[in-house]
């Protein structure tokens, strides 16, 4: 890999990496480090890319194993949500983008991330289920279960697509 | 809500400024240290060369500095032989090495020459005259050293199919470089199957310095 493809990986994927790794950890600042870690893998990776779509689908794929590792990782400093400077500093738009920011962190861990990579990044209930390396069948009862707690958090107002 | 309001919210959080910029400035960090390691390999491998060079040369009493200086005193040098009138032009390569042996061609008629030059210590171009002791009329000029000449002369003519060897010794008062005349004992062995004989022929060698 050149200096220009990492750079140019480094600026389409960094954004989504982060939040791929944020709806696993909770934490900027874990995400950053996962970030950080999955980055330096790609430079450090010697095999050739087929193209930048190759690129990007090793990118998440390894950024999904990396916040796996991380939070499993007895090392870990552990973040409470609540305490997270990165919150109040968020710069959304209004009140609902907030309210739905804090619904999806409230989720459990394994249901975050299922909705998160189902609806940001557009994946297929079979491709989550490669991702995570779990059944179709867990990944819809995680769906399923995270869009009702949604409705409930936001009284109604989620719309299933 | 809905998935494109999902896509939205979420796309408003950034990583920070400076965790990119880390991460960007991975690839310096990198180039920097693949060209410290290139300089550090080259560093080791040049000090390897160096010690293993004084330990040979201390454990053979010096002598890899002064085969080492002898090879840098190997001068290759283009001189001109005048064989039989005619010029050409061979290089010497100067030896301390008193060994010197130079093939040259000569004469038309398929005459091959080995000489050996003892001791060539001086740059000084000259010309030794070689008489033939057998009686031909071939004259020849080889470089030759201001001291000491010894030239071992393998001949072959091939109008006569005989071969025949040639041993020219010379030597010389090194304070009478210009002219002086040395003592020549030529022994030429005829291996003609049907008569074999040999012959020891004084002749008279003469040198001429050209500087």
């Amino acid at each position: 890999m050149t200096e220009d493809d990492f750079i140019q990986a480094v600026k389409r994927n960094n954004q989504r990496l982060f939040l791929i790794a944020l709806s696993f950890t909770k934490s900027s600042y874990d995400s950053e480090d996962i970030l950080q870690n999955v980055f330096v893998k790609l430079w450090k990776y010697t095999k050739s890319f087929s193209n930048s779509e190759h690129i990007d689908k090793w990118l998440t794929v390894v950024c999904v194993n990396e916040s796996k590792n991380y939070i499993k990782s007895p090392f870990r400093y552990h973040q409470n949500i609540d305490d997270c400077e990165f919150i109040s500093n968020a710069d959304f738009d209004n009140a609902a983008q907030l309210d739905l920011f804090n619904a999806v962190m409230g989720l459990p861990k394994k249901e975050r991330a299922v909705i998160h990579l189902f609806y940001y990044e557009s994946l297929s209930i079979k491709q989550i289920a490669q991702l995570l390396k779990i059944r179709d069948s867990a990944v819809k009862t995680r769906l399923s279960r995270a869009r009702a707690k949604l409705k409930e958090k936001l009284g109604g107002e989620w719309i299933d697509e | 809500m809905s998935k494109k309001q999902y896509i939205e919210t979420f796309s408003t959080l950034n990583p920070s400024e400076e965790s990119i910029e880390r991460i960007m400035s991975m690839t310096d960090k990198k180039r920097i240290s693949r060209l410290n390691k290139t300089l550090i390999i080259i560093a080791v491998v040049i000090s390897l060369l160096c010690s293993v060079g004084l330990v040979a040369n201390a454990a053979t009493g010096g002598a890899v500095a002064e085969s080492v200086s002898e090879v840098v005193e190997k001068v290759s040098k283009k001189m001109t032989v005048l064989v039989n009138g005619k010029e050409e032009k061979v290089t010497v390569s100067e030896k301390i090495d008193p060994k010197d042996e130079k093939y040259y061609p000569a004469d038309e008629k398929c005459y091959a020459a080995v000489i050996e030059v003892k001791s060539p210590d001086t740059d000084t171009k000259y010309e030794v005259l070689y008489e033939d002791a057998a009686g031909s009329e071939d004259k020849k000029y080889y470089p030759a050293d201001e001291k000491n000449y010894a030239a071992k002369l393998e001949s072959k003519t091939s109008d006569t199919d005989k071969e025949s060897e040639a041993r020219y010794e010379e030597t010389a008062d090194s304070d009478d470089a210009k002219n002086y005349t040395t003592e020549a004992v030529y022994n030429a062995q005829d291996i003609d199957k049907d008569m074999e004989s040999s012959l020891d022929v004084a002749l008279k060698g003469s040198t001429t310095k050209t500087e």
